[in-house]
């Protein structure tokens, strides 16, 4: 079995996959190894929460042995892989969306109470410390809120490292598309930060 | 090049998407123009002070949990599957069955039902002596309903 598994790690995404469209746990489990790590931290970086990372993770991987049958090849495997847990975010930011609005809470409640708990002047966290974590949460709050495509443009493109023509497959639209995205988060996330800059907080 | 379209070249600048003569219009408008020198430097001061948030592992359970989903609804396709054969024709004849008994408790329903009386009495008005001497099990009851329908 140890022989197998080592024989399917040198083995290509591709090959993997349609070995996974018949049921193979192995070639699964090699899969699954290979990305995990990636996937867990797109889903964190975009949801915010660690329990819920992890349950969609196991959403985006229970939907890749699914749909495995579906994969034509037409895109990389890690195109169709990250477009699915784009997916299963974005759904799952809408549906959370929905219930906060009836419960008629702000979506963005959540990040900006963080970000309240560290402005907080009666915090006694050591200072350099203190200014990091105040630093994140106020970055942090400010990707949050933006619209859904520019800040899943923005994670790919900064957080991942991706191309523009890559986050064009994933996000299933066209460069020049992903560029408008892009210039716009900025622009939004420059209009947000900016005072937090001149006073120096970032 | 204009400061509009050279202030939309500066976000592709900064991620290293732009290339050949469109970087090279572009680095010398930002050269000569201060308006979009400013705003370039904004720019890059903002996306400067973002950094990548560090890596986080994932549980190390993820795969167990992910194995024991995809068990846990597998084994009830395969009873499903094996059952099928049995269920529907089970259900076709159930149902045939119940529509059955519906309409035969109907039929009964609309049929007139008479007491000894009754019948002789109407025996009698019509005069239906043909099947007197006859026992009235001997005939299939259809044909009394069939006559009574007939003469209602």
């Amino acid at each position: 079995m140890a022989d197998h598994n080592l024989h399917l790690d040198q083995e290509a995404d591709e090959t993997l996959i349609k070995k996974v469209a018949l049921k193979d746990e192995f070639a699964f489990r090699a899969l699954f190894n290979r990305y995990e790590h990636k996937i867990f931290n797109l889903v964190y970086r975009y949801i915010g929460s660690y329990h819920e990372a992890e349950e969609l993770t196991q959403d985006v991987f229970l939907k890749i042995y699914k749909a495995a049958k579906t994969f034509k090849g037409k895109a990389k495997f890690s195109t169709w892989l990250y477009r699915i847990a784009v997916n299963v975010c974005k759904k799952y930011k809408r549906k959370k969306r929905l219930i906060l609005r009836s419960l008629d809470e702000d979506a963005t409640l959540a990040s900006t109470k963080i970000a309240r708990e560290f402005c907080a002047p009666e915090s006694t966290m050591p200072d350099k410390i203190f200014k990091q974590k105040q630093k994140m949460a106020i970055i942090q709050n400010a990707v949050d809120t933006l619209p859904p495509n520019q800040k899943i443009a923005f994670i790919l493109s900064k957080y991942e490292g991706y191309s523009y023509a890559e986050i064009a497959g994933i996000i299933n639209t066209s460069i020049s598309a992903v560029e408008s995205l892009l210039v716009r988060a900025k622009q939004n996330l420059k209009k947000k930060l900016m005072p937090f800059k001149e006073r120096g907080k970032i | 090049m204009k400061c509009t379209k050279a202030k939309k070249h500066i976000s592709r600048y900064l991620d290293g998407e732009l290339g050949g003569d469109e970087k090279a219009d572009f680095l010398k408008h930002l050269k000569d123009c201060q308006d979009c020198q400013h705003e370039y430097e904004n720019l890059y001061r903002i996306l400067n002070s973002i950094e990548v948030p560090e890596e986080i592992s994932a549980p190390p359970y993820l795969f167990s949990s992910i194995r024991q989903k995809i068990h846990e609804r597998e084994p009830q396709r395969v009873i499903m599957r094996r059952l099928k054969p049995v269920l529907v024709p089970a259900l076709f004849s159930f149902v045939f069955l119940v529509s059955g008994l519906i309409s035969s408790f109907i039929v009964q329903r609309l049929e007139p039902q008479y007491s000894k009386e009754e019948s002789a009495a109407l025996k009698l008005t019509l005069n239906l002596t043909v099947f007197d001497d006859a026992p009235a099990t001997s005939f299939p009851d259809i044909y009394n309903s069939m006559i009574s329908g007939e003469t209602k």
